[in-house]
């Protein structure tokens, strides 16, 4: 089964998401609300084997004998039932929903393809400081690297998808850093921004917005979903 | 440079911190401590000069390079729970962030060996995400279930007769058995999924892990939760143990893969086997090697020297 993992109110993971259909992709959208409300959600785990069964009030079930093709945007877990919950105790709901959330994911990713997957502290992808992501990227091979804040707004930036680049037209030296880039941060879809003349690297994030990268993204996420 | 200069962060009273700091003074150790209850006397300052950060802490009147910091022990409390800073103006606190944070950062991207990188201290944030790594070393992993389905917590009680439930995640809790007739509290957790675990007989033994060394303790305990003994009135014993070459090797090998140098690992022994409940990436050790005499801080100072 196909599924986009995120939050009702993003907009490129929706785009994404009717890009597809159009393309007669099977495919879900499930935000992370319809998981932690399910009718039903079950996770087994012990020495020899592991299982689990999520069965959605619209009807989706996602169990383990299915492999999974999951691109996951989601962020934090939050059940809307618990908004009027005391504080105390609606933050120790906040940190069981994710926990449980975090566990169900790394099983599937076991056993499934998934981008962004879990990383112990984040349910998709790394969230790493501007000096962890410093680090990183000289380690991958940039020489000149000047992360600026977010809201920087980037000049030119290219989309690692798993082991693909956006655009493929990007320079051979930078691919090969920028899938290396990726790898240290366990994070498959990866924006690394540049400044204007291409050659200093600006920025990295791991939950990049997507219309801008059109039919190429759109068609290589097809391709893993066929 | 002093090639045995350690690196202490946290409040030096604590039992952890004071006792690796007495471990390591013993040993000739040239020891700094970023004392957080002076925040107000300490500054760091670093930036990445060819790629590597470089900079300096200033502490009680002294600068040090901290490329010169060959370990850092971390034990770091929330800013906000440290009394000078819950009695201070906003300045003040804003200052004693920005401290930490920049202190954070540099232990993150340093070279040198950092016990425990903050970064990789979050898996036990979600306990069955971390028994799905830790089974893949050797240990046992208890039937657990997580489920906000009542019908399935009443089939997994009928299938193991004794049933604890605990926390999913970080937050600690007090581990309690599940009573299969409180129908009405069983029938809220379709609200929030509940972990539920297989009780298990036999004996608590606590594993810290050190690197490659391993320093074992048996707990016994009146109390399922030997945590909260002083709070039920029970009582719990510690006394040394051994544990088998084949635990250590698993209990190593989990350290590493989770990416800690310094960890302590929550083991059930049992008739069946040897069960692995949780690994704590920052163990409070001072309470096994007060209650014990096992040289847990030693161990840790020379891992702090010794470092490659």
């Amino acid at each position: 089964m196909n599924i986009i993992l995120c939050h009702p109110q993003d907009r490129d993971a929706i785009w994404l998401h009717m890009e597809l259909k159009q393309k007669q992709v099977p495919v879900h959208l499930l935000a992370p609300e319809q998981l932690l409300m399910a009718d039903e959600w079950t996770q087994y785990i012990d020495t020899d084997s592991d299982s689990y069964r999520v069965k959605t009030k619209s009807g989706i079930t996602l169990d383990n004998t299915e492999r999974h093709f999951l691109f996951n945007r989601i962020q934090l877990a939050q059940s809307p039932i618990w908004n009027k919950a005391e504080e105390t105790e609606k933050n120790y709901v906040q940190a069981e929903l994710n926990a449980a959330l975090m566990s169900l994911l790394y099983s599937m990713q076991r056993k499934s393809t998934i981008l962004n997957p879990v990383v112990g502290y984040s349910l998709s992808g790394v969230y790493w400081s501007k000096d962890q992501w410093t680090k990183a990227a000289y380690e991958a091979g940039f020489e000149d690297v000047a992360i600026t804040e977010e809201s920087a707004i980037p000049y030119h930036s290219i989309l690692v998808v798993d082991d693909k680049v956006i655009p493929n037209n990007t320079d051979e030296e930078v691919i090969e850093q920028a899938l290396s880039l990726s790898k240290l941060a366990q994070t498959p879809l990866l924006e690394i921004t540049f400044s204007r003349d291409g050659k200093q690297l600006t920025g990295a994030n791991s939950f990049p917005a997507l219309k801008k990268y059109g039919k190429e993204l759109v068609d290589i996420i097809q391709q893993k979903m066929l | 440079m002093n090639d045995k200069m350690i690196l202490l962060c946290g409040i030096p009273s604590e039992g952890p911190i004071a006792k690796a700091n007495e471990a390591l003074l013993k040993k000739g150790a040239h020891v700094v401590v970023f004392n957080q209850r002076q925040y107000a006397d300490t500054q760091v300052e670093w930036s990445f000069v060819n790629g590597k950060p470089s900079g300096l802490l200033h502490t009680h009147n002294c600068s040090y390079q901290l490329d010169n910091f060959k370990s850092v022990y971390t034990r770091f409390m929330s800013e906000m729970d440290i009394p000078e800073v819950k009695n201070t103006d906003e300045k003040n606190i804003k200052s004693c962030r920005s401290l930490h944070e920049s202190l954070y950062q540099w232990l993150e991207v340093t070279d040198s060996n950092v016990v425990n990188r903050h970064s990789l201290m979050f898996s036990n944030s979600s306990k069955p995400y971390q028994a799905q790594i830790i089974r893949l070393f050797g240990l046992k992993t208890p039937p657990t279930v997580i489920t906000n389905n009542p019908e399935v917590a009443l089939a997994f009680y009928n299938k193991h007769k004794s049933v604890i439930y605990k926390s999913i995640s970080g937050v600690r809790s007090i581990v309690k058995e599940f009573d299969p007739s409180d129908l009405e509290r069983l029938a809220k957790i379709k609200y929030c999924p509940v972990q539920f675990q297989k009780k298990l007989g036999g004996f608590d033994v606590r594993v810290h892990v050190i690197g490659k060394k391993t320093v074992a303790t048996k707990i016994v305990s009146t109390e399922v939760d030997y945590r909260y003994v002083s709070k039920t009135k029970g009582e719990t014993i510690l006394e040394p143990f051994e544990i088998p070459d084949y635990v250590k090797r698993s209990c190593i090998q989990i350290n590493a893969a989770l990416g800690l140098s310094f960890t302590g690992i929550d083991l059930r022994f049992t008739d069946e086997g040897v069960y692995c409940f949780e690994v704590n990436p920052m163990p409070g050790y001072s309470y096994y090697e007060s209650n014990t005499g096992q040289g847990i801080s030693t161990l840790l100072a020379e891992y702090l020297i010794n470092a490659e």
